[in-house]
């Protein structure tokens, strides 16, 4: 993993900035809305103190003052949906069917009765749906009223009304007065129609003549019995029918707000008046895809998941529950439309006298904070963005000005390990006075030492030479001076020996300065054309005279086209002749007796090859590379000739002087070493 | 007369070496530690033949500035350097300044005295007449022996009696190659193959100064070199 990518990681950090943005709006968005419930339940409870100074507006029939709670909550009451379409009393329900179907069941439960409910401008219109498996159809002759199936209607005007058909069709409704008479009421149309399974009825009469009262009861009339089921059965009158009333909307439509929808229902639950739209009136003006993902991170907050549901009658609210029992509070949904939305709904109680009247239901929507904490977020998001962005492009920017800095030194250090041929390269440097630019100077002074100390090493040997020489000068002249005196057999014995060791001693000396001297001759050395396979043909005779103990091979070259340019090289003779003398004497030396040195030569375009190839030990892998470096022997101690690790370096200084390059590896078979000299042919001078 | 022999030598066993080696021989032989004192002899006789060391005492150079002195005085002197510097600028230096020839320290007492006889004849060949000399012709070459002189196409070249010996070895025998053991011990050196193949190429220059064509003196590789005539 490189800098650059570790600095990417530790940048990864940098996300936390966002998340602790989102923390924070969190936070304000759940004070936000702790701020809107309150502000909300402040207002409802005005409006619902208000609304409770006229009781009469909310009770019409003048409820309140007759009824007890008890009877106004009673589960039977009748609840008339608002119904736009005009009813006509036919007997057959399609401009019935957005009014839902209300269940009766009688006590035992083996009777029961649909019907619906609804109010359409003055007229109160009813549909009833009686299950009978023999319909007995009034007959005239006995009764008018009092015979066949029939459904008998309660009101708060104490009358009773009567629905009973001759045949299906328009019906009569007739009522019975307490002297036993029927009578006719003709501001009722009613209409039967026979329907699998039973029969259905239609009722449509002005609303005041029920004068705030409903209640039926079925008569079912067979063979063997006639059985009555129906809430008016166990009534003494008739309950509270509980109903949309323009008066009730107009008066809570005073206190109506943009975003703000009031409603008011009956302390049963059911809608009285709706006013208003929840919806914000000053929406978002952030971009769609923040707002969804500002919405998706607030999302987890601690918001009640419960939907909300939408309806006429309220009693299954959280917090309608709680204004029954007199106390306002607050409760948050989930939009069913839109998931990423809320409604927030507080219910407020309204009382009279302390009796429950109606209960206020106030409902927002959470946009009216989301749109706030929106902007918020957008300006979070922009900013956040921006701010990552921009550090992340200084980071970057910075890392790799570092990598860049390391590995410029990286480069330096090892071109310099690489060359190895004493020019050190100035180590960069730069004015930033950080670590790294003092890792640089001390690199550049562990280079210099390193350097320093190998200079040392070189001139070590020659200084050496220079210095011993003297005293071996002393040790030589006088052993000759020695030589001329009368001797006898010991002495001469022993002066012989002082004379070999010194001579020893001379050759050692010379062969520590020999670098020194082919760097001399380096400097002083011509270039001529030499046709090198004619060299190397004259050599190898040479040196097969000389290293008698060894086979020699000369291979790649053909006699019969010696004299073709391609084998033609500018060169400085002596110094190649040199090279391949140390060459020689190094394989001859590794080489067994009896063993084989190859002489290879290749001619290319580009460059002329000469591999010496030796039997032999091979060369341990970690030395091959500074195995021409100077002073660097990997001969085993104690072998006669005195090596000081010059002569591969030697081969080395001719070989670079030359342009070409020098390498050793082994045979891959391990049988050998295989020294390879390559000479281009353009050669660039370099001394 | 016996002949003079001024050591100038500022390590003092090497000097009286070297005087106990010549007085054997015969010579009469002076010792001076430093330039200084040398001068002051010179100034009042001076010897029929100068060894010098370059470096005397303090004086890294003064050697050379003895030479150039010496030089001024006499156009004849025989002046022999022997030091332990073995630098080709050294060398070069030295037989720029006049010196006859320039040994290194590791030469034996017996080349030394080899070549201080060399010397002395040389310089009593030249005042000889020429009837009696030997004469070697190959060529464009002659090689007279006692004075140790050589001549191409009647020219006379420049040399040093290490490059005579050579010289004279390799013209010899026409064609036959001679090792560089065997070119150093005919001159009388012990010197490694750099130190020969340098001396080759100052006398190839030398001839070439003369004769731009000279190609006489052929390289055997691996072997040596050889007089093509």
């Amino acid at each position: 993993m490189n800098l650059n990518k570790q600095l990417v990681c530790v940048s990864l950090l940098l996300l936390s900035l966002p998340w602790a943005g989102c923390q924070y709006l969190k936070e304000m968005d759940h004070s936000l809305r702790l701020g809107q419930e309150a502000n909300l339940e402040a207002t409802t409870k005005v409006i619902a103190q208000a609304l409770a100074q006229n009781p009469a507006v909310l009770q019409p029939h003048g409820q309140l003052a007759q009824t007890t709670s008890k009877t106004a909550t009673d589960s039977n009451a009748f609840y008339c949906f608002p119904l736009e379409a005009p009813v006509w009393a036919d007997g057959y329900d399609e401009e019935w069917l957005e009014v839902p179907w209300t269940d009766y069941r009688s006590e035992g439960g083996q009777h029961s009765v649909r019907y619906r409910c609804a109010v359409s401008g003055n007229s109160l219109a009813l549909f009833f749906s009686v299950p009978d498996k023999q319909v007995i159809y009034n007959n005239p002759i006995q009764s008018l009223a009092s015979n066949g199936d029939r459904l008998e209607l309660a009101t708060g005007s104490g009358r009773n009304y009567i629905f009973t058909a001759v045949a299906p069709g328009t019906l009569t409704t007739r009522y019975l007065k307490n002297s036993g008479q029927t009578y006719r009421e003709s501001r009722i149309d009613a209409a039967w129609a026979d329907h699998e399974g039973g029969y259905q009825l239609e009722i449509k009469m002005p609303l005041a003549l029920a004068q705030g009262r409903l209640s039926f009861q079925v008569i079912d009339e067979s063979v063997q019995a006639v059985n009555k089921y129906g809430p008016l059965l166990n009534q003494d009158e008739a309950p509270w029918f509980t109903y949309q009333s323009a008066a009730a909307k107009q008066a809570i439509s005073a206190f109506s707000q943009p975003g703000l929808r009031l409603l008011l229902t009956s302390p049963a639950g059911w809608l009285i008046a709706n006013s208003g739209d929840p919806e914000s009136q000053n929406p978002s003006q952030a971009h769609w895809l923040l707002s969804k993902l500002y919405r998706a991170l607030l999302s987890s907050s601690d918001y009640n998941n419960s939907s909300y549901q939408n309806g006429a009658n309220y009693a299954d609210h959280q917090e309608f529950s709680a204004a029954q029992q007199g106390t306002g509070t607050s409760h948050w949904y989930r939009d069913p439309q839109r998931s990423d939305h809320h409604i927030l709904s507080t219910a407020m109680p309204i009382e009279h006298d302390g009796e429950l009247v109606a209960i206020l239901i106030a409902e927002q929507s959470s946009e009216q904070t989301a749109g706030l904490t929106d902007q918020a977020f957008s300006r979070l998001f922009l900013l956040s963005f921006s701010v990552i962005s921009l550090t992340a492009l200084a980071l970057l920017g910075y890392a790799n000005w570092l990598s860049w800095r390391i590995r410029r030194l990286h480069r330096a250090t090892q071109k310099t390990l690489v060359d190895g041929n004493g020019i050190i390269e100035q180590h960069p440097t730069s004015r930033a006075n950080d670590e790294i630019d003092q890792l640089t100077h001390s690199y550049s002074d562990l280079m210099k030492r390193i350097q320093e100390y190998t200079d040392y090493l070189q001139t070590l040997a020659r200084k050496l030479s220079h210095e011993l020489r003297t005293p071996l000068a002393i040790i030589h002249s006088s052993l000759d001076n020695l030589s001329s005196q009368p001797l006898n057999e010991q002495s001469q014995t022993y002066q012989q020996r002082a004379k070999d060791g010194a001579l020893r001693l001379g050759s050692l000396i010379t062969a520590m300065s020999e670098a020194r001297r082919v760097e001399e001759s380096i400097e002083q050395a011509e270039l001529e054309d030499i046709n090198i396979a004619a060299l190397l043909r004259e050599i190898t005779a040479a040196y097969r005279d000389s290293y008698q103990e060894n086979r020699f091979k000369l291979t790649g070259i053909d006699t019969s086209t010696i004299e073709r340019p391609e084998n033609t090289l500018m060169a400085a003779p002596e110094l190649l002749v040199q090279m391949l003398d140390k060459l020689i004497d190094n394989a001859s030396s590794f080489t067994p007796a009896d063993g084989e040195i190859e002489i290879a030569y290749q001619s290319t375009a580009y460059d002329i090859c000469i591999d010496i190839n030796n039997d032999g030990p091979l060369l341990p892998e970690a030395m091959q590379s500074q195995l021409f470096d100077n002073l660097v022997s990997i001969r085993k101690k104690g072998s006669d000739k005195a090596h000081l690790g010059m002569g591969l370096h030697i081969v080395d200084l001719i070989v670079k002087f030359h342009g070409g390059n020098v390498t050793a590896h082994n045979r891959s078979d391990g049988s050998g070493v295989i020294f390879s000299v390559m000479l281009p042919r353009s050669i660039s001078y370099s001394d | 007369m016996a002949k003079r022999i001024a050591i100038v030598e500022d390590e003092i066993s090497i000097a009286e070496n070297y005087r106990d080696a010549f007085m054997q021989q015969g010579y009469e032989v002076s010792i001076y530690p430093d330039r200084p004192s040398a001068m002051q002899a010179f100034d009042q006789l001076l010897p029929d033949l100068a060894l010098i060391d370059i470096g005397l005492g303090e004086e890294v150079e003064g050697g050379f500035e003895l030479c150039r002195d010496l030089r001024n005085r006499s156009k004849t002197l025989p002046i022999v350097f022997l030091s332990a510097r073995e630098s080709e600028f050294d060398k070069v230096s030295g037989l720029r300044l006049g010196a006859d020839d320039y040994l290194t320290k590791d030469i034996s007492l017996p080349h030394v005295m080899a070549r201080i006889v060399a010397l002395f004849r040389r310089i009593e060949a030249l005042t000889q007449p020429e009837a009696q000399e030997e004469i070697i012709e190959r060529g464009k070459l002659a090689l007279n022996k006692a004075r140790m002189t050589v001549n191409w196409d009647n020219q006379p070249l420049d040399i040093t009696v290490t490059e005579f010996w050579i010289i004279r070895d390799l013209a010899r025998y026409p064609g036959q190659v001679k090792s560089r053991q065997q070119l150093m011990d005919a001159a009388n050196v012990i010197l490694d193959d750099n130190t020969i193949t340098s001396h080759i190429k100052r006398i190839r220059k030398k001839f070439q100064a003369l004769d731009d064509d000279f190609d006489a003196i052929k390289t055997a590789y691996g072997m040596g070199y050889r007089w093509h005539a």
